[in-house]
């Protein structure tokens, strides 16, 4: 299935984590609650485009667009 | 018996501690840090009387900021006062399989642990959705259903927390094959008998702060300290594939309806335009407020103590030393501390309303890129904007900001906002070379326009610094920043109440025993001179008196404005009279910084003193700030008020920001670089507005 980077999702967008670039990144979503599986849903874009965040297991998480760059997701 | 409560950010977990201990609270700080430490006392009095200790919260234990540190050192290293005998891990109900990750990092650290779901009264029949019976046997350790909010579960909680809890939990981790060796060698070092705790040494022994240095480097030498983020992310992975298996009888709970009713009012908040109106006014509500209510109590402050020194000074033997020093010196210090309590107390009580309803990380997210050229993140505006009301609380406030340079940062530039004690001193200086004119057709003034532009130029300024520290200190704001929005939800008035009150405790008794010196000492320079001048002034005056009883009050100024002339302040602004004459200013103006660096307003005072009206001139009394403007017009060519207002913008002169930056950075050094950077700053600014005011007026 064809891959693309978290960051270019457009508001409402849903998709699956497929993978995380960097162990860092990993560990910080981890931390959340967030894995390489989950279903996520972009649900706000600050003005200026960054941070963004999604809504994924039944919470919030904001992350800045380099930050999500690192993530790909799928469809 | 010692009982921890540990937890994820969030997870209602200082709620929790409230409900368990009720008002039996202190609050602290760990040496050397600048993180709270909260101390509860649960069935006090009764023979199941219990130490409770609310820990920073983590998600896990691989720490990544200060506060995470200590509760990583204190579940980590037994001997640690406050390493407990039960540890209670507090999960929120509805983000279970998050929780649990620590939760099995506990057992596998072989620790009495208790599991605490929290929050259930947010999933409509909880017991339908996740089978804590089951739940219980496959974690090996007791599992109560709570409510912080609803108190439901408080009390069987408590039940179980009165006697010793055995240390059964199931282990989740194993030691690959490979290791076993060298794990078995950092126990050695570390002494310690549990393997998982050998091996978070093995991947990150850096983290190990309480143990000797040696130690430390010796693990250094065996670890594989390149590799461990990708063996933290291991091991969650392995965590999370267990977790599941846990939960397999539990079903995700369906959207709630906290959640459902935040991606709605989110379409509202975080709106490209409505979010920052949104934002902007409830600013502006909470500056009328403070301005208009916080108002009140300052005044009846003012009052109490002015009437309780009366009262002193009534009752003491006559112009005694002693009873001087009782009022002028200590009481007045006692008052000038009290005095920022309402301040304090109504900022703090907006904060933690805006923090408590999830509201604040809508205004980090909303400002986060705007704030980031300069080294900040979203998380500093609140104390930048808190700056124009007071910096005290607002560098007090800055403890919520996790990145300890940006912290730095934003407490070293928190003074240069325009707070609400410069306001005074600008209304005087303004008033000395802005003529009196309306603007725009009549619906500003002129004054007002030069006001606004003195606190822009306070903004701006704080900006520019934070940007020159920030390169300084090559502090690179890029680190990862993924952090949690948490659901909105009413506020709970008991933790918005506790934090009110060890935010105002904490001000009272650990920085106002610096202040209380300062003002002392800035006392004892007011009020003793050398030689025997102060003598000689008294019984010329006395004698003046006797002859002309009906001057008495006249007089009496005068006799203090000379006896303030001869005092060491007086000879102080002397001295540094051809250090300040570059600006304009000669040694009157000198007397009048150095005493007004108890507080900015302190400046209007001692000018009135030097020209012989009574101390408490009051810029608000119309026609006590005329007689001063006229006196200092007369002296001051309107440069030198140009170039003294430029100078008050800037300069450092507050005691007790002074104070609160000690205790916020825990360091004489960045509050002594504070003091001298913002001296250094507001000579300059003053000198170069002075030179051109020359040219212009």
């Amino acid at each position: 299935m064809k891959k693309r980077k978290l960051s270019v999702l457009k508001i409402g967008e849903t998709a699956t984590i497929s993978t995380v670039e960097t162990a860092e990144m990993q560990v910080a979503l981890m931390n959340l609650g967030v894995l390489e599986g989950d279903t996520c849903r972009l649900s706000d874009i600050a003005p200026l485009g960054d941070p963004m965040a999604i809504l994924v297991n039944g919470t919030k998480i904001s992350l800045r667009k380099k930050d999500a760059e690192k993530v790909w997701v799928t469809p | 018996m010692k009982i921890a409560l540990i937890g994820n950010p969030n997870s209602g977990k200082s709620s929790l501690f409230n409900a368990l201990t009720g008002m039996n609270q202190k609050v602290g700080n760990y040496p050397g840090v600048t993180v709270d430490r909260k101390l509860g006392e649960m069935n006090k009095g009764t023979p199941h009387s219990a130490t409770l200790i609310d820990l920073p919260g983590i998600y896990s234990l691989y720490p990544n900021s200060e506060d995470e540190q200590i509760a990583c050192d204190i579940i980590r290293n037994p001997l640690h006062k406050d390493h407990a005998d039960i540890w209670v891990v507090v999960a929120d109900a509805t983000q279970l399989r998050r929780s649990l990750l620590l939760c099995t990092q506990m057992t596998d650290m072989q620790l009495p642990v208790v599991l605490a779901v929290n929050m259930i009264d947010l999933i409509e029949d909880s017991d339908k959705y996740i089978h804590f019976e089951k739940l219980a046997a496959k974690l090996a350790i007791p599992v109560i259903p709570v409510s912080a909010r609803t108190k439901s579960g408080i009390e069987p909680l408590k039940k179980i927390l009165q006697k010793p809890v055995p240390i059964s939990g199931t282990r989740v981790l194993k030691i690959p094959e490979g290791l076993q060796l060298v794990i078995e060698d950092i126990k050695g070092l570390i002494n310690t008998e549990n393997d998982y705790l050998a091996y978070q040494a093995y991947i990150t022994p850096d983290t190990f702060t309480y143990l000797p240095e040696a130690t430390r480097n010796q693990m250094k030498e065996l670890s594989p300290m390149h590799a461990s983020r990708e063996l933290i992310a291991n091991e969650m992975l392995v965590r999370y594939d267990r977790i599941d298996l846990f939960l397999e009888d539990s079903l995700r709970p369906v959207a709630t309806l906290a959640e459902k009713r935040t991606i709605l009012l989110d379409k509202i908040f975080i709106h490209p335009i409505g979010g920052y109106l949104i934002f902007l006014s409830i600013l502006l509500l909470i500056f009328q407020m403070l301005f208009s209510v916080a108002e009140f109590p300052m005044q009846g402050i003012e009052w109490i103590f002015g009437e309780l020194g009366e009262g002193i000074r009534s009752i003491m033997p006559q112009g005694s030393m002693f009873s001087h020093f009782v009022t002028d010196g200590v009481l007045a210090g006692i008052a000038g501390i009290v005095v920022f309590v309402p301040q304090i107390a109504f900022l703090f009580l907006f904060i933690s309303i805006l923090e408590e309803t999830g509201y604040m990380s809508r205004v980090v997210f909303l400002m986060d890129r705007i704030m980031r050229p300069f080294g900040f993140s979203g998380r500093s505006v609140i104390p930048l904007i808190g700056g124009m009301a007071c910096a005290v609380p607002s560098i007090m406030m800055a403890r919520t900001i996790p990145n300890p340079k940006e912290r730095l940062i934003t407490i070293l530039v928190t003074p240069l906002m325009s707070c609400s004690a410069r306001l005074p001193v600008y209304v005087l200086l303004t008033a000395l070379f802005v003529p009196d004119m309306k603007i725009l057709g009549g619906l500003g003034n002129l004054k007002g326009l030069v006001m606004l532009g003195l606190y822009v130029m306070g903004f701006v300024m704080a900006l520019l610094v934070a940007f020159l520290l920030k390169k300084l200190m090559n502090y690179k704001s890029d680190g990862i920043f993924v952090s949690e929005m948490p659901l909105y939800r009413k506020p709970r008035w008991q933790n918005v109440g506790t934090t009110i009150w060890k935010k105002t405790y904490a001000f009272l008794y650990e920085t106002g025993k610096i202040i209380l010196v300062i003002s002392v000492i800035l006392w004892g320079l007011k009020s003793f001179g050398p030689g025997n001048r102060f003598t000689q002034i008294e019984t010329k005056y006395d004698g003046m008196i006797q002859l002309s009883p009906e001057k008495a009050d006249s007089l009496k100024m005068e006799k203090s404005s000379e006896m303030l002339k001869s005092s060491y302040a007086g000879v102080l602004g002397k001295t540094i009279e051809p250090l300040i004459r570059p600006l304009g200013y000669d040694w009157k103006i000198g007397i009048s910084l150095l005493t007004s660096f108890a507080a900015r307003e302190v400046f209007t005072g001692t000018m009135g003193m030097i020209y012989g009206m009574s101390e408490s001139v009051e810029v608000e009394d119309e026609a006590q700030r005329k007689t001063l403007t006229e006196r200092i017009a007369k002296e001051y060519p309107p440069a030198v008020a140009f170039s003294l207002l430029i100078f008050y913008a800037f300069a450092m002169q507050c005691m007790s920001t002074l104070a609160v930056t000690r205790r916020e950075t825990g360091s004489w050094k960045w509050t002594a670089f504070m003091l001298i950077y913002l001296t250094l700053l507001a000579y300059g600014a003053a000198f170069v507005a002075y030179r051109i005011a020359l040219e212009w007026f």
